[in-house]
């Protein structure tokens, strides 16, 4: 019997795969009408409602942005952030921003500048720009701002003393803030986990990479975390869940078309290598 | 073709973009010397970034201008402590380097300590599952319904918390039935574990392509719908 179809199902040339792959994103992008079955996970539900209950009971308080997310996990973490910002921004609940990436700040500052300006946000008023820190000091800064928000940050971006802005009315300590909300491609939570939720039980949001996820599922199940937006997907539940559908939608479809044809691939994949044991086998060969 | 949409394509930021984009992923098909040289490009720009940055939001706002336009130079101090690192490299000031680890290392240590017990004693704590559901909510009409998967739920997560835990006993060999059947059961549900995270690896990188074809596409060349 010819082997060359199985052996050929076992080895498919990886750029084949690449274009299949391409194709495959593309389709629910050019289609952007075909509507997706997307059904918002519970970490995503548990996030929203968390917002939302801010919202509902301390209609003034402050909520912490921390990204440290940069350039390269832009495909995720940059539409969890506008997804996050725009329900805060709903909801008209405050906010401040804080970097620990060099890149982010930038990245972080086009996206509630832009939604600012559609939303009626003022700088100082409703939202503040705590600026960027340098990485090595994420301890000390979270450390210090335990006891002391505005002796430790001490400015905003543009060299302002953040006390002197009326949305720091009130605030002294992490104990004034309302949830504290993580967007990080890596496992910067542990510190917020160990050096701040830990100490004053404030809420803690976490919009990860899909691939550093599963590490925090057992900090949800504890209570230790309020709720995850996870990944991109994360990013469309959120869209969904505040009727903002945007490309987190979008890349949720095509996440389904991928998943598909991997799945395909793999069943390709092993009907091949079955059926060339079977051929084995029935010739007394031990290895196909 | 219209001259808005050429004018657009054409913009040199957008169009910088794209290129490089494109030239980065063309190493899946095939090692090449445009890939080569975007890949240099992005790495060069990403360091003089992070220069940049450093500058502007790190040392000049905190150590340049209180010292020159403020007359702060008590902060000036700093730089000789900032150089006992480099002692390190010479037998002579090794001392130096040592002084300033030691301080590190002991307020790195301390805070350390604090984050581990915070993270992980709540943990333990609420390992400790019940098996017995607690009384039904008045009104709730499925109360036999929740106290089944209650327990249930909390009963197959104290068997694979003891089964994963019993996996990692390496210390001496196993070798009853019945504990090795729980430690290869442990086996088992972390296989389980190691398949959920490589299904989360691949939504990873595919968000990745996915948000580079929506530029290209969408952003840049404007073929699919906004």
């Amino acid at each position: 019997m010819d082997r060359s179809i199985w052996h050929k199902m076992q080895s498919i040339d990886s750029r084949y795969i690449y274009a299949a792959l391409i194709v495959a994103i593309l389709i629910p992008l050019f289609c952007s009408k075909l509507v997706y079955l997307n059904i918002p996970s519970k970490p995503s539900i548990d996030f929203y409602k968390t917002i939302e209950n801010v919202a509902n009971t301390e209609p003034s308080g402050l909520v912490i942005v921390d990204g440290q997310w940069s350039s390269s996990s832009r495909g995720e973490n940059k539409w969890q952030t506008q997804a996050i910002i725009t329900h805060l921004m709903m909801r008209h609940i405050h906010f401040a921003t804080l970097s620990f990436d060099t890149q982010n700040h930038t990245l972080t500052k086009e996206i509630v500048s832009a939604l600012a300006a559609k939303y009626h946000y003022v700088y100082g008023v409703d939202y503040i720009d705590w600026g960027y820190r340098p990485p090595s000091a994420f301890q000390p800064v979270l450390k210090g701002i335990d006891t002391n928000i505005p002796g430790t940050l001490l400015h905003d971006s543009d060299g302002t003393p953040i006390a002197s802005f009326p949305i720091m009315k009130g605030i002294t300590t992490v104990k004034d803030i309302s949830a504290i909300i993580e967007i990080s491609p890596t496992s910067s939570i542990d510190t917020w986990l160990g050096l701040v939720q830990g100490v004053n039980n404030t809420p803690l949001l976490y919009a990860p990479t899909a691939i550093s996820a599963p590490k925090y599922y057992t900090y949800l199940d504890s209570g230790q975390l309020s709720g995850m937006l996870i990944g991109v997907k994360g990013a469309g539940d959120y869209e969904s869940l505040i009727h903002q559908p945007s490309f987190g939608t979008r890349a949720t479809g095509a996440l389904s078309f991928v998943y598909a044809l991997i799945i395909l691939l793999v069943i390709v994949g092993n009907i091949g290598h079955l059926k060339l044991r079977a051929i084995a086998k029935s010739e007394g060969i031990s290895r196909p | 073709m219209t001259s808005a949409y050429l004018h657009h394509i054409l913009n040199p930021t957008l169009m910088f973009g794209a290129l490089g984009t494109i030239a980065l992923l063309s190493l899946v098909f095939k090692e090449n010397k445009l890939y080569r040289l975007f890949e240099h490009i992005y790495l060069g720009l990403a360091l003089g970034y992070d220069v940049e940055i450093t500058w502007t939001e790190v040392l000049r706002p905190q150590l340049w201008d209180p010292m020159v336009r403020d007359g702060q130079w008590v902060w000036v101090l700093t730089i000789p402590v900032g150089l006992m690192f480099y002692g390190v490299y010479t037998r002579r000031f090794e001392w130096m380097s040592r002084v300033v680890f030691g301080i590190f290392f002991g307020a790195a240590a301390g805070t350390v300590f604090q984050d581990m017990c915070q993270r992980f004693v709540p943990q333990v704590r609420k390992s400790f599952k019940p098996l017995v559901p607690p009384p039904s909510a008045p009104g709730d009409i499925h109360s036999t319904l929740h106290a089944v998967s209650y327990v249930l739920n909390n009963a197959l997560f104290i068997t694979i918390l003891v089964c994963v835990l019993t996996y990692f006993f390496f210390a001496f060999d196993i070798k009853n039935k019945f504990l090795l059947l729980m430690a290869r059961s442990g086996r088992l549900v972390l296989m389980f574990a190691f398949g959920a995270l490589f299904g989360a690896t691949i939504m990873t990188r595919m968000a990745l392509l996915i948000d580079r074809m929506y530029f290209i596409f969408v952003d840049w060349l404007q073929w699919a719908p906004k």
